[in-house]
């Protein structure tokens, strides 16, 4: 199984927490698909795989009209019958979406709507610089659970003035769309965002770390009463709505990123495409590569697997580890086979807690080895 | 020989001595504009950077004057408090002094301090005013404060500018008029004092030495007088940029000898040669054998840099003799070694030299000052204590004894009151307050050498705007009040944050260490209590919260490369800490102590 992501850098807006690779000229869209299409068609023929997700992620994906589906679609058809994707996924922003758009989306077959809401208040949309409000959310919201069995709504927590009780409002409000799965992001203060900027000046609020974890429990207790499984440090679904195309990132599938700025994942290598649209329009058209390959070393490879599987609920399971880390399966018991309220540690499996989600960087920075270490260890 | 001019600079450090030095240099031609580097005589990297200069050196000038030859030899001073001793042997291998005083500064501590040496070893003192170029020198000010210093005439005091070479002619004139010629003693039996020496790989020590009396020969056979032990002089020679070989050195001579001797220890600054044949039974006068005050423990961050800080430290100890050190083994860090140094300033050094130069990754603990301890079953038996742990059962001791010094303060008299209050609370007793000129003040004091071991120098600056200078000896031991506090963490004991203190400031020492930990000791999974304890009694304690947050909320495809190398990251940072338990120390809490706030 491989997945293909297909990067839309356009926003209209600057939201105040991102720091992705986005332009907020839309007027390179057109041009822009054009390239991706070639380079769509190049990837696909240079890495013939069983591919059975498709992803459209931002950026601002909704900002895809129906005569771009058409060209991507024609492109992929080539190589790939569109059947033969399960899980076909778009992001969209609340503003964007309305009957036209959603009958858009059902003709080509696009199964699973991933809509940003991130809040049903309207303080916390202008603080974080979003495009739409809450009434604009809740139509979208309408809509998207009308047409569709699959889809997800992102909501945001630890925003600058939110209390508890505010954060359980939102969960009932969105709980009223019965959604099946729901990303929900504790904010992290990136670099260089008007947010970090604007929470060590003049907001306060999210510094609050144990009012943070509460929130973060309240979401895991809460969701467990309607049947939602707490599957990934920010995703909950209920059984079978897992976002099947970020599984295979979490358990390390290959998968085809395409686009400024996307990742693939293929071979044991990591493929980085240059992060500026209008470079990486001008190299597809001369035939130049877009992509910087980084291999990764056992070393990387074992610290990714301890950064991804402890991220999800199914843990770190042991007995799946690949043959050649296997002297290693001692030191991590080591550091794992002892009582602690941050993880579980069953037979060959460590899976960490709700309590150690919350630190997990900590937690696997600590374990992940450097190159001396992870050679002494191996051996 | 009467055409040799043996001289040194003191001044205060920024005081322009280098720049100085330079100028002389070229006006000699002793240097082309091609060798030219600035500040010649300073040729560590560290010492350039602290504008000081950490180990003497001497270079000798060819000069005509009046149809003469002259020979100048200007032996440089290093520019610290830690290293006085050095100092004086400088001192007492020259028969001339340049008092060099910055314009815009006027005259500082540790220049007087110098002086009263120079005066002492009846050199015959030239006073400079330097820096006369610059916008704010004061010159006449300057002047005035030399004249009431000296006792001088105001036409005998010289205007410099090492920056522009406005006077240097001038001041090569007054050095060959005005200090006397080394005096003649070739026929008596041959001594000479070695005023530095430094090491090099290749050749061994090189000691620099200035001859009193007689000659020495190329093979001659030579002695040490402290040690009476024999050696060959296989090499001697005078130094110019770069030594230069001789046959034959007469008395009055500067200059260097190899003897082939691999360690700094065995030749020791202050110390007379005397040749092995018809050698002199007096030693020259002032030698001491220095001894190390502020002891302090380095470690390594990884312990399996044990033996290699070992090497580095045998490295380092070829070079300064004064540096010594000892395995010692602490609960909390492990393997390492106690050290000592001369003073805080010389630790200061070491360590900076033993991560740029030798590439250690090490800790170093709370210094502190060696105390003398005596037990109650023989009271006069002294103990020497470099370290805590190695106090002795307290119910045993009858009486412990700690360094004090002699502190000279030179400051404004705006600051005298704020800084005799932070004298007193260092437990100083003012022996002595004198106007040296109606805007500057001389304070001497009695400290334990413990009081200026912590955060002195900082607040000594900060009181006075940066307008005090500050010199010490040490003048012997008293008894004290001395307790041993410790530092848990999580009820275990730290002990390589063990100091000893004078049971008054145990108190609010204990508690504003805890809140510098707690500064320092990054949130961890679980609650931390750091505590101040003398014995069993807890005096100060802080809580450390456990870590609450530290996730990444988002982690896709594009996500996973950048957040393990982040993580990878976080983890080096880590490595940099220290395990107490569970508990993880990072390096600078071990220096904690050293930066106390009010």
């Amino acid at each position: 199984m491989a997945g293909i992501y297909v990067h839309i850098p356009f926003c209209e807006q600057v939201c105040a927490y991102c720091n992705f690779y986005f332009i907020t000229s839309v007027k390179w869209l057109d041009d822009y698909i054009n390239a991706l299409c070639i380079d769509i068609a190049q990837q696909i023929q240079t890495f013939p795989l069983a591919y059975e997700t498709l992803y459209f992620g931002g950026g601002t994906p909704s900002f895809l009209k129906e005569k771009h589906f058409e060209l991507i679609y024609n492109t992929i058809n080539k190589y790939r019958s569109i059947d033969s994707f399960h899980e076909i996924n778009i992001e969209c922003n609340p503003e964007h979406i309305d009957l036209a758009y959603i009958q858009v989306l059902k003709k080509f077959g696009i199964n699973r709507v991933n809509l940003g809401v991130q809040s049903f208040d309207d303080m916390d949309l202008k603080r974080l610089k979003r495009n739409h409000d809450a009434l604009q959310s809740l139509n979208a919201c309408d809509l998207i659970a009308t047409h569709f069995d699959n889809f997800s709504f992102d909501l945001m927590y630890s925003l600058p003035y939110q209390s508890l009780a505010d954060w359980d409002k939102n969960l009932s409000k969105v709980l009223e769309f019965h959604p099946n799965h729901l990303s929900c992001y504790n904010l992290t203060l990136e670099e260089k965002t008007a947010l970090k900027h604007q929470m060590s000046h003049q907001l306060k609020g999210s510094t609050d770390e144990s009012l943070s974890f509460e929130m973060f429990q309240l979401l895991h207790f809460r969701l467990r009463e309607e049947g939602m499984i707490h599957y990934e440090i920010s995703n909950l679904a209920k059984l079978g709505f897992e976002a099947k195309h970020n599984l295979g990132y979490w358990q390390h599938k290959p998968y085809l990123g395409i686009g400024p700025s996307a990742h693939s994942f293929i071979d044991g290598k990591r493929f980085h495409t240059i992060a500026h649209v209008k470079h990486y329009i001008q190299h597809i058209y001369k035939n130049e590569s877009v992509t910087e390959i980084e291999k990764l070393t056992d070393r990387d490879f074992f610290n990714e697997i301890l950064l991804l599987r402890l991220r999800t609920k199914e843990g770190l399971d042991l007995n799946t580890l690949p043959q050649k880390f296997d002297a290693l399966k001692t030191y991590l018991l080591e550091f794992f086979n002892v009582k602690s309220p941050y993880w579980i540690c069953d037979e060959n499996k460590i899976c960490l807690t709700l309590n150690g989600w919350f630190i997990s960087d900590h937690i696997i920075s600590e374990i992940m080895l450097d190159e001396a270490e992870f050679e002494k260890r191996r051996n | 020989m009467k055409n040799i001019r043996n001289f040194c600079i003191i001044a205060h450090i920024d005081h322009g001595k280098s720049t100085l030095a330079d100028r002389l240099l070229e006006h000699t031609n002793t240097i082309t504009d091609r060798e030219r580097q600035d500040q010649l005589l300073d040729d560590m990297d560290l010492e350039r950077e602290r504008g000081i200069t950490i180990k003497s050196h001497a270079i000798q000038m060819d000069y005509f004057f009046e149809g003469q030859p002259y020979i100048l030899n200007l032996i440089d001073t290093p520019g610290h408090v830690d290293f006085s001793y050095e100092v004086s042997r400088s001192i007492a291998s020259c028969e001339g002094a340049l008092l060099l005083v910055d314009a815009t500064q006027g005259i500082q501590a540790q220049t007087i301090s110098n002086l009263y040496l120079a005066m002492d070893n009846d050199l015959e003192i030239i006073p400079v005013v330097n820096k006369v170029d610059m916008e704010g020198a004061m010159i006449e000010e300057v002047k005035d404060q030399i004249i009431d210093l000296l006792g001088c005439a105001h036409e005998d005091i010289l205007e410099a500018s090492g920056k522009t070479g406005i006077g240097i002619e001038n001041l090569l004139h007054h050095i060959i008029r005005r200090i006397p010629a080394p005096k003649s003693h070739d026929d008596q039996p041959f001594r000479a004092m070695i005023f530095d020496s430094v090491f090099n790989p290749f050749r061994g020590v090189i000691a620099y030495f200035r001859i009193f009396d007689g000659q020495i020969k190329k093979g001659q056979k030579i002695k040490l007088f402290s040690t009476q032990k024999e050696y060959n002089a296989d090499e001697i020679g005078i130094l110019k940029l770069k030594p230069l070989e001789k046959q034959e050195l007469k008395s009055g001579d500067v200059g260097y000898i190899i003897t082939g001797v691999k360690q700094a220890k065995e030749i020791k600054v202050g110390d007379t040669i005397i040749a092995s044949e018809n050698p002199s039974l007096e030693p020259l006068k002032g030698f001491e054998d220095v001894k190390p005050m502020v002891f302090a423990g380095i470690y390594p961050i990884d312990s399996d840099d044990y033996e290699d800080l070992r090497d580095s430290l045998e490295k380092l100890h070829l070079n300064d003799a004064s540096l010594v050190f000892e395995p010692e083994t602490s609960i909390a860090l492990g393997f390492g070694f106690r050290c000592g140094f001369l003073g805080l300033l010389h630790l200061e050094i070491i360590s900076e030299r033993l991560e740029r130069e030798f590439d250690q990754s090490i800790i170093v603990t709370v210094p502190q000052v060696s105390y003398h301890c005596y037990l109650n079953k023989d009271p006069n038996k002294k103990l020497e204590l470099h370290n805590p742990s190695d106090l002795p059962d307290i119910t045993t001791i009858n009486r412990l004894e700690e360094p004090w010094i002699k502190a000279q303060i030179i400051t404004k008299p705006d600051y005298i009151g704020t800084l005799i209050g932070l004298c007193m609370e260092k437990r100083g007793i003012l022996l002595n307050q004198v106007y040296l000129t109606t805007s500057r003040v001389e304070l001497t004091f009695e400290l334990p050498l413990a009081e200026i071991v912590f955060d002195f120098y900082d607040k000594l600056k900060s009181i006075s705007k940066g307008y005090a200078s500050f010199d010490y000896h040490i003048i012997g031991y008293r008894q004290g009040d001395l307790v041993k506090m410790d530092i848990k963490l999580n009820a275990e004991n730290v002990d390589a944050l063990s100091a000893m203190i004078h049971r008054d400031k145990a108190y609010e020492f204990g508690r504003k260490l805890c809140e510098k930990l707690k500064e320092l000791i990054p949130k961890q999974q679980f609650v931390i209590a750091i505590q101040a304890a003398i014995g069993m009694k807890i005096i100060a304690r802080e809580t450390i919260s456990a870590m609450r947050k530290d996730v990444t909320a988002k982690c896709y495809g594009g996500d996973i490369s950048r957040k393990r190398k982040l993580l990878e990251k976080q983890k080096k940072g880590k490595k940099k800490m220290r395990q107490f338990g569970k508990v993880e120390v990072p390096q600078e809490a071990f220096l904690a102590v050293l930066k106390l706030n009010d």
